[in-house]
């Protein structure tokens, strides 16, 4: 049968829309690579915080770089989703004694932590068609 | 000077170049030319030499290699040769070895990468992918050689643990890889558009980079026959012969062919290197062979409080694959050093930056930023 058209709600085609054309925006801020993991989960990478859908957050977060972190995060459109990769992210990692280092979690709302020191481009892959697969 | 209600600032934001980290660049532009450009470095800043001043050199290793991601050696090396000349440490011929054959293979890695993100940064992604793929096997051969996780593997008086069984082989093996690598890269690359984005651009003079202390294939790039491999031979450099190539053009094109002459000159070491290779310890600390209290308790003590510092300062520098990184220990007798400070290479290449920008069109910043082959984790320590 052909079909030349279809029938939706406008909610749900664009949240369908936006599930399956996320951009992910890198901020490397430390050693942990931040656009690797993107790549291999097949999710395109964009230095625009106007067009990304989620934030990645890689490496310790230093008290300069917080608010630019925090302005990035408040410029990009809703809805949106902030991925912590490394242990610097979580909570400071080796640097949690560290007079320069905050953690990523009390700047901005964090949907998935990605552990390890540094993480596996394959752990930073699955977090994010993990978070693909809750449709957020 | 432009009169400044003629001009305009454009904020150049957060990575400045391919794979160099978070950086603000604020240039003032009159028309589309660069008449100021003002770095804002130390979103990256993480307190490591604070850090090292509170733990002993063997738990120092740690933060020194988180450095930079590329080359988790760079801040190491410099740190264990800090250490073991202040301490008067001997280390033997294998370990110094091992640390030499470490450092030019990921200075190859390293090397590749920068290139690819020039590539990258002038417009050719086919290259930069390239570049890419051959940095990745070398990280591979890395893990493979040294059975251990990437960075972490120096300490101070040798290494962790000794080569994998067939090293030799496997790093003939890869050497045999990269010459057809290089010649796909310097093809896709090197052509009438890379070099019209690149030739006579971001250029700095001999003394300019002198005054700046741009160090590395900036400063060759430059004219400026400084490397520290060849000044102050360090480890087993010493007993190879390294060529310091030179280049006169000082701009981004001539920084970039340092980088491909450095890869060429790194692989030509590691040829010399693998026949010399001598059988014996691996680090000037072993477990004692003795089983008695004393001798036990002597080695517990060693590894338990760590190696003691006695007073006075030493500088101690490597040749990394951004220039001179250098670490200052002072010691007071304890095992923590009273005083630690890193030398980064990158710093003085972001602080030139404002000069060599100047005049530039805004387009070519990002060329210009990358050919410099800064990593802001390194900058910002």
């Amino acid at each position: 049968m052909e079909m030349n058209f279809f029938a939706a709600s406008l909610e749900k085609l664009s949240a369908w829309a936006q599930k399956n054309a996320i951009a992910a925006m890198p901020l490397p801020l430390g050693c942990c690579l931040g656009e690797s993991g993107a790549v291999q989960a097949g999710i395109p990478v964009c230095y625009n915080p106007r067009q990304a859908d989620i934030l990645v957050v890689a490496g310790a977060v230093s008290f300069k770089a917080a608010p630019v972190v925090r302005r990035v995060y408040d410029m990009m459109p809703a809805p949106k989703a902030v991925v912590s990769v490394g242990n610097c992210a979580l909570n400071g990692g080796l640097f949690a004694d560290s007079y320069a280092v905050v953690r990523l979690a009390d700047i901005v709302p964090v949907d998935c932590f990605v552990k390890g020191c540094p993480p596996t481009a394959a752990d930073f892959a699955a977090a994010l068609a993990d978070l693909k697969g809750k449709g957020r | 000077m432009t009169d400044i209600a003629e001009t305009s600032f454009v904020n150049i934001a957060p990575e400045p170049a391919t794979g160099m980290g978070i950086c603000r660049l604020v240039a003032q532009l009159d028309g589309e030319k660069v008449v100021r450009l003002d770095s804002h470095i130390g979103f990256s800043h993480r307190g490591i030499e604070k850090m090292l001043e509170s733990v002993n050199t063997a738990q120092a290793l740690v933060w020194c290699d988180k450095l930079c991601r590329t080359v988790p050696f760079a801040g190491g090396h410099a740190f264990v040769l800090a250490a073991e000349k202040l301490a008067g440490v001997n280390v033997p011929k294998r370990a110094k070895q091992i640390r030499t054959l470490l450092s030019e293979i990921v200075r190859v890695s390293a090397l590749l990468t920068m290139t690819g993100n020039l590539a990258r940064d002038t417009g050719n992604a086919a290259a930069g992918a390239i570049a890419a793929q051959a940095a990745v096997r070398t990280t591979a051969l890395c893990r493979a050689v040294t059975r251990y996780p990437f960075g972490t593997y120096f300490r101070v008086g040798g290494v962790a643990v000794d080569l994998a069984d067939g090293f030799q082989d496997r790093v003939s093996e890869w050497m045999s890889e990269m010459p057809p690598v290089l010649d796909e890269l310097k093809s896709l690359i090197d052509n009438g558009i890379f070099r019209s984005r690149t030739k006579g651009i971001g250029f700095i003079g001999a003394d300019a980079a002198l005054a700046a202390g741009l160090t590395g294939d900036n400063a060759r790039a430059s004219g400026l026959k400084r490397d520290v491999r060849a000044d102050e031979p360090y480890d087993a450099y010493s007993d190879v012969e390294v060529t310091v190539p030179v280049a006169n053009g000082g701009d981004c094109y001539a920084r970039y062919e340092m980088r491909i002459d450095g890869i060429y000159n790194a692989l030509k070491l590691i040829d010399q290197l693998l026949p010399q290779f001598a059988a014996g310890e691996i680090n000037a600390f072993k477990r004692p062979e003795t089983t008695t209290l004393t001798g036990l308790s002597t080695h517990f003590e060693n590894v338990v409080k760590g190696l003691l510092l006695p007073e006075g300062d030493v500088y101690a520098a490597v040749e990394t694959p951004f220039g001179e990184t250098g670490v200052y220990l002072q010691g007071d007798g304890s095992p923590v050093p009273y005083r630690c400070h890193i030398r980064s290479a990158g710093f003085p290449a972001m602080q030139a930056l404002a000069k060599i920008a100047v005049g530039a069109d805004l387009l070519d910043i990002r060329p210009i930023v990358s050919s410099l082959g800064v990593l802001m984790t390194e900058v910002d320590r």
